[in-house]
C-alpha cells in the first residue's frame, strides 16, 4: 500500500461523508453509482498507462536505435 | 420420438430456454431476443468464440430440424453436452478465479467488437476439464453508447467477493455461495473484512465504497430517485478500465491460507510405500482398461493421482471430488499443466451438494446430477465410516449407488490412518471390519475381485452391479 494511495484512499472517505443521499431503484443501483465515481478514475488510469506504455515504447525504440548505431 | 424437457435452471431469461432430451441440449432464442441475437451473430462474434473455445458450441438448426414445436421462438440452436455440469460452490479458488478471468476475458474481446454481457453469472461458466467454457449465448448483446455495466453488482457477489474472502480472510467461499445462490453479499463481505486489509484502493472502492452507496441508497428519500436516474453515462475508456482493472486484480489474488498452490511445486506425501502406491495405480489402470468408461467419479481424489491412473487406463473424462481445498486446487492445477480430461471438484461426501434454488430444482444436487459409468473411491471409507459415524453398511450402500461398478478401498482398524483417527476419541465401531464391510458390499453387487495393497491390509474390492 503506497502512501499516496492512502491518502488518496483518506481524500475519498471524507469525501464520502458528505455525500448526497441517492434514490434506491434496486439492488443494482450502488453498482451503478460506484461505476459513475470510480469510472473516471478507470478512464484517466487506462489513458494514463495507454500513454506510460507509448512513452516507454518510444524510449526503447530511441535506445535500441542508439545501440544499433553504436554497433555499427 | 423426442422426449424432450425443460432445463429447471432455466427461467430466469425470458429471452430464450435450455431443453434436453437425453444427451442432447437445446436453447430457444424467443423472439423478444431475435433482434439481439441476429446483431451480434451477424457480427461473426459467436463463430469466433465458439472457434476460440470460449463459449460453448452453437449450431443454429432450421426449422425442419427442430425437435418440437417451440412457442415464441425464433431460433433453436443446439449445444454440445457438457461432461458435467459443476456448479461455483462445488469450485476451489483457483477454479473460481479461473473462471472469472474467463468472465472478464471475454467481455474485454466482445467490448472492442461492441458486444456486452448483460448479466455475469458465475453459473454461466462450465468446465470442461481445465477449461472453463462460456455456455449462455443469450447473454450477449450489442453494446449501448454510455451504458454502464449491468453485469457489474452481479459479478462482485458470484466472481469478486468470494475470491476476496477466501484471498483476504483465508475463508473458503463454499459454504457461504452454497447457502447464498446470488453469492456473497458486497455490504456482507464489508462487514467481515479485517481492518488492515481496507486499506487498499480496489478494495475500498469496489467493496467498501459500494457497500456504502447501498446503505446510503436504502435511507434515501423517495424523492432522490430522480438523481438517480440522471443523465450520467459511462464512457467507452471507463468500461474498459473498469474491466481491465478488476482483471489485473484478480489475476493477482491468492488464498490467504494456503498461498498459490501450483502442481510441480508439490511434493507429495504418502502414507505408505511408493511400491504399495503403484500396485494401486496399476489396479485402477487395469480397472479403467477393462470397463473403459465415458465417465468415471474419484471419491476422495486427493490431488488426482488415481484420477489419471483412471484416465490413462481408458476412462475418457474423470471427474473427481474432494474435502480439501488446497488438494482441489492442486489437482485443478495438474489437470490445466497436462490439459487432462479430468475435472476436481470440492465435496462433502457426509453432505453432498443438494437440489436447491427455485422449487428445489434449479440447481441440481450431487445425487441427481452424477449419472457416470464407474467409481473409484480410494482412501475414502473411513473418513465416512470413523470420521463421521456413518455406520458401514449406509456408507457401502451410498457408494454402491454412484455407478454401477467400482473400485473401493477398504482400509482397516490397524492402519495407521484409521489409528489416528481413533487416538483421541473412543472406539465405537466394533463392526468396522473387513468381513461386515464385505458382506455389505456382497448384499448390494458382485465383488469382481479382491487385492490386498499394502502391509496393513488395505484392500480393494471391485464390485459389479450388473
Amino acid at each position: 500500500m503506497k502512501l499516496g494511495n492512502q491518502l488518496g484512499l483518506l481524500a475519498l472517505c471524507l469525501a464520502m461523508l458528505t455525500q448526497p443521499a441517492y434514490a434506491y431503484l434496486d439492488p443494482g443501483t450502488a453498482s451503478l453509482l460506484l461505476q459513475g465515481i470510480i469510472g473516471g478514475i478507470a478512464a484517466a488510469i487506462t489513458v494514463v498507462s495507454l500513454y506510460y506504455n507509448r512513452v516507454k515504447a518510444a524510449f526503447f525504440r530511441l535506445f535500441g536505435k542508439r545501440e544499433e548505431s553504436a554497433s555499427k | 420420438m423426442t422426449c424432450l424437457s425443460v432445463n429447471p435452471g432455466s427461467f430466469r431469461d425470458p429471452s430464450g430456454h435450455v431443453f434436453e432430451d437425453g444427451d442432447r441440449i437445446y436453447r430457444t432464442v424467443q423472439e423478444g431476443a431475435r433482434v439481439a441475437y441476429e446483431a451480434v451473430r451477424d457480427r461473426g462474434v459467436l463463430d469466433t468464440l465458439v472457434n476460440a473455445g470460449t463459449l460453448a458450441g452453437a449450431k443454429e438448426l432450421s426449422r425442419s430440424e427442430w425437435p418440437g414445436d417451440f412457442p415464441g421462438a425464433a431460433y433453436v440452436i443446439e449445444h454440445p453436452r457438457i461432461p458435467y455440469i459443476s456448479y461455483p460452490y462445488e469450485w476451489s479458488f483457483s477454479q473460481l478465479q479461473t473462471a472469472a478471468l474467463h468472465h472478464l476475458d471475454m467481455q474485454i474481446a466482445l467490448f472492442a467488437q461492441d458486444v456486452v454481457l448483460s448479466d455475469a453469472s458465475a453459473f454461466n461458466v462450465q468446465f470442461v476439464g481445465p477449461q472453463p467454457v462460456f455456455i449462455d449465448l443469450l447473454s450477449l448483446r450489442p453494446y449501448r453508447e454510455g451504458e454502464f455495466w449491468q453485469g457489474h453488482r452481479q459479478f462482485c457477489e458470484q466472481f469478486l467477493n468470494p475470491l476476496l474472502l477466501r484471498a483476504l480472510t483465508g475463508v473458503s467461499h463454499n459454504a457461504w455461495f452454497r447457502g447464498r445462490l446470488e453469492g456473497i453479499a458486497t455490504a456482507d463481505l464489508a462487514r467481515v473484512l479485517p481492518l488492515r486489509k481496507r486499506l487498499s484502493w480496489n478494495v475500498y472502492t469496489q467493496v467498501l465504497l459500494q457497500a456504502q452507496l447501498e446503505r446510503t441508497a436504502l435511507n434515501a428519500p423517495d424523492s432522490a430517485i430522480d438523481k438517480a436516474k440522471g443523465s450520467r453515462r459511462l464512457s467507452r475508456t471507463a468500461y474498459a478500465g473498469l474491466l481491465h482493472q478488476l482483471r489485473s486484480w484478480i489475476a493477482r489474488l491468492q488464498p490467504a491460507d494456503t498461498g498459490k498452490t501450483v502442481w510441480g511445486e508439490y511434493d507429495h506425501t504418502h502414507t505408505y510405500s511408493d511400491e504399495e502406491v503403484v500396485a494401486k495405480k496399476q489396479a485402477i489402470r487395469d480397472f479403467a482398461a477393462a470397463v473403459r468408461p465415458r465417465r468415471l467419479i474419484d471419491l476422495g481424489c486427493n490431488t488426482g493421482d488415481y484420477s489419471v491412473a483412471a484416465l490413462e487406463g481408458g476412462a475418457e473424462y474423470v471427474i473427481g471430488f474432494d474435502f480439501d481445498q488446497k488438494a482441489v486446487d492442486l489437482a485443478f492445477s495438474r489437470a490445466a499443466k497436462k490439459d487432462l480430461p479430468y475435472l476436481p471438484l470440492w465435496l462433502d461426501a457426509a453432505n453432498p451438494s443438494p437440489d436447491q434454488g427455485w422449487r428445489q430444482a434449479e440447481r441440481q444436487g450431487f445425487g441427481r446430477r452424477t449419472k457416470v459409468d464407474a467409481m473409484i473411491a480410494l482412501a475414502f471409507e473411513h473418513h465416512l465410516a470413523i470420521g463421521r459415524n456413518v455406520p458401514l453398511p449406509q456408507v457401502v450402500d451410498w457408494l454402491v449407488s454412484t455407478a454401477p461398478t467400482g473400485i473401493i478401498e477398504f482400509v482397516p482398524k490397524n492402519d495407521s490412518t484409521v489409528q489416528k483417527m481413533l487416538a483421541l476419541r473412543e472406539d465405537i465401531f466394533p463392526d468396522y471390519t473387513e468381513e461386515a464391510f464385505a458382506q455389505a458390499l456382497q448384499d448390494r453387487a458382485r465383488i469382481v475381485s479382491k487385492r490386498v495393497v499394502s502391509s496393513s491390509g488395505r484392500t480393494l474390492f471391485w464390485y459389479d452391479r450388473g
